[in-house]
């Protein structure tokens, strides 16, 4: 039989249609529809400015917007050979560090609601609110932050700022072991999260799995290592597993949250004085730029005549991830539930995925309908 | 006078049973589930009273199934099988005889249970109908598959329920048989009224335990809870319920909580429900500490899968088991 779950289900955040084929209660295989939001972000980026561009560029995602913009930023940076000062750098650490915070928690919340553990889930939510709170402080925002600008951030952060954040990252880090205990400990909860949802390394590799995804299937690797600023002037360790289960995935985000916390003390302690902007001149050119997001590698290709984008393509982990998940993750899942929590784990985001720019090697033009047929299994 | 004085007793209960059944939601979610979520929670009165009020004055909505009018007709003859399941608690009806026995609580629990395979198969909701599969929007990706219900496979779980998951309940209905070699109502209340009650035995605190995991599995509360998972089967066989349908199933469930609790007093305090007699109170204390018991239960726990349940059933069980193999000791 084939149990079709989405578009519209109180258990998918965003509009997809997965479709089980089950044999009673388990699900033998998944597949994974696409298609159901059309936005078109990268065409209405093409023959603007920066300026303009950027704004979207935050829109592309609404929980981990502020790569989005950085990365941007950073893509034109490179095209015009220019690093911003260095207390621009460690404030973006700061707002992206925050950011990663805020999304894992609210991943983690999303994977406990699909396991309908009410309670961890609002602790989730609790948590999340003060680190929320911290980014508003920062940047006048709490989603759509319009904090990157090229050449470096809109404005400069305050002692009291600088201080007030600290606190709050201070009081997370004492509260936030007990939650994760919960998970770790709690035999009811590993029961519905150990050995579910599995993928094997090589399978993350055929599929491509980025980010906790990937990590949690044992590829070592954050584009955060690569990074100038964090390799240069941070102490960064990489968090990963080798289970590969729900379990491991849920782990990964709460342990990078600890990653984050010591990042974001590090910034604060050890922010130099100086500029947070400099002008920067574009050129007429090419340049590609990945970033670590939340949620994994996210890549901006950009070409620009000097003043307005010619090109822009725009690659988002959400992708690779859902993909790993309906090719391997959804293969002889023991129960629908199950199924349905290990999408969940993989903390899919369709509003950044629905951007897909198919390729027709025939040459043939694609309709829209054509996006229709795609299938990913 | 005696005539009189019964009905004064049976209407009487069944009155301030339904009174209470209405805040037993609202006491379960307000003063458990959200203090423990650290978060304010709704009015008292909001899940259990105003809100059943308000759906009573919704528009109805025919819905998605073969029959709609049997579909709809469900949860009233469900909350009319547990009205029956309190009235035969009453000792004023113990001279029904076998009626007022516990074989007649476990065909009228049966009964309830079944009612769920019946609304999920029943039930074919618009998350499922409008989006024919075989996918016509986007093309036929597999002819010849048949296409599947959320609510089917709620229906589905409601039958392994049936088959297993009453298991608990009904082993510890046959603790207070197996400790007073009778199976009628009237019978069990005599005894422990003579020998003090059965849950201040062995036997009875272990029954006393494996009937309240019954209780937890037959409210279909967290972490028994699969028949109505909101990640998949969303809310299950009561998915397509709307405006006083609806709202019948909020009362069936509040009032369910009181006459499980009445049953627990019954066999395992030797206290019937009657608003009569004085010790009606310790009916409304029980009544009040399992719901209370079970919401922190249920705050502190996922929802169970088979690969879970079977065996919490299976351990259960065989408590149950030994809670009537002490009864015979």
């Amino acid at each position: 039989m084939i149990l079709p779950i989405g578009p519209i289900h109180p258990g998918l955040k965003e509009p997809l249609r997965l479709k089980l084929k089950t044999q009673g209660e388990k699900v033998i295989s998944a597949q994974i529809d696409y298609g159901y939001v059309h936005r078109g972000i990268e065409r209405v980026m093409q023959g603007k400015t920066w300026q303009k561009a950027i704004y979207l560029s935050e829109r592309v995602c609404g929980i981990c917007s502020y790569i989005h913009t950085q990365t941007f930023a950073e893509t034109f940076e490179k095209i015009a050979g220019e690093q911003v000062p260095l207390r621009a750098q460690y404030l973006r650490v700061l707002t992206n560090e925050l950011d990663r915070i805020q999304s894992h928690l609210l991943a983690n919340s999303t994977y406990f609601k699909a396991l309908e553990h009410e309670t961890l889930f609002m602790y989730m939510l609790a948590l999340r609110e003060p680190v929320m709170d911290a980014i508003e402080l920062l940047t006048g925002n709490r989603v759509n932050m319009g904090w990157n600008v090229v050449g470096g951030v809109r404005m400069d952060a305050q002692e009291s700022h600088l201080k007030s954040i600290m606190e709050i990252i201070t009081d997370l880090e004492k509260e936030y072991p007990r939650y994760v205990e919960m998970f770790d400990q709690g035999p009811l909860l590993g029961l519905r999260s150990k050995d579910v949802g599995k993928m094997s390394r090589e399978d993350a590799i055929k599929a491509r799995a980025v980010g906790p995804i990937g990590r949690a299937s044992g590829i070592k690797h954050d584009w955060r290592e690569d990074h100038p600023t964090y390799h240069d002037h941070l102490d960064f360790e990489t968090i990963w597993r080798k289970d590969g289960d729900n379990y491991a995935r849920t782990m990964n985000r709460f342990d990078e949250i600890t990653v984050s916390i010591d990042l974001i003390k590090q910034v604060i302690e050890n922010i130099p004085p100086g500029d947070v902007r400099k002008k920067v001149d574009i050129l007429a050119g090419y340049a590609d730029w990945r970033n670590e997001a939340p949620r994994g590698e996210v890549s901006y290709m950009i070409e620009t005549n000097g003043n307005l984008i010619q090109n822009i393509s725009i690659r988002t982990p959400s992708i690779m991830n859902i993909d790993a998940c309906a090719k391997y993750m959804l293969q002889d899942v023991a129960t629908v539930a199950d199924a349905v929590a290990t999408y969940a784990s993989v903390d899919p985001c369709i509003a950044c995925t629905e951007r897909v720019v198919i390729v027709d090697e025939s040459g043939k033009k694609k309709d829209v309908e054509g996006i229709h047929n795609l299938e990913l299994s | 006078m005696n005539i009189t004085y019964s009905l004064i007793g049976v209407i009487g209960t069944l009155v301030v049973a339904f009174i209470v059944s209405l805040l037993l939601p609202g006491i379960e979610r307000k003063f458990i589930h959200a203090r423990i979520q650290q978060r304010v929670g709704p009015p008292i009165t909001s899940p259990g009273v105003m809100a059943p009020l308000k759906f009573f004055f919704k528009q109805t909505i025919d819905p998605n199934s073969p029959m709609p009018k049997l579909y709809n007709a469900l949860p009233l003859i469900s909350l009319i099988v547990v009205l029956i399941l309190l009235v035969i608690l009453i000792p004023e009806m113990y001279f029904l005889g076998a009626f007022a026995s516990v074989i007649a609580i476990i065909g009228f629990l049966k009964v309830e249970e079944i009612m769920y395979m019946f609304m999920g198969s029943l039930s074919k909701s618009v998350l499922s109908v409008r989006m024919p599969f075989p996918d016509m929007a986007k093309g036929a990706k597999h002819p010849e598959t048949p296409r599947t219900f959320v609510e089917e496979l709620s229906a589905l779980r409601a039958f392994r329920l049936i088959a297993f998951g009453s298991f608990p309940i009904y082993i510890a209905l046959f603790v207070s048989v197996a400790v007073t070699g009778s199976i009628y109502l009237s019978d069990i209340v005599a005894y422990q009224q003579q020998n003090g009650p059965i849950l201040f035995t062995v036997a009875g605190i272990l029954g006393a335990v494996v009937f309240f995991i019954g209780y937890m599995i037959l409210l279909n509360e967290y972490p028994f809870a699969i028949l109505k998972t909101k990640a998949d089967v969303i809310e299950g066989p009561y998915l397509e319920y709307a405006a006083k349908y609806r709202s019948y199933v909020y009362l069936t469930r509040g009032f369910l909580m009181f006459v499980l609790a009445s049953l627990f007093a019954t066999l395992f305090l030797g206290i019937a429900p009657n608003i009569l007699n004085p010790s009606f109170i310790i009916t409304l204390v029980v009544a009040l500490l399992f719901p209370m018991l079970m919401a922190v239960m249920s705050a502190f726990s996922p929802i169970f899968t088979y690969k879970q349940f079977y065996p919490t059933v299976a351990a259960v069980s065989i408590l149950g088991v030994l809670a009537i193999v002490a009864a015979f000791l």
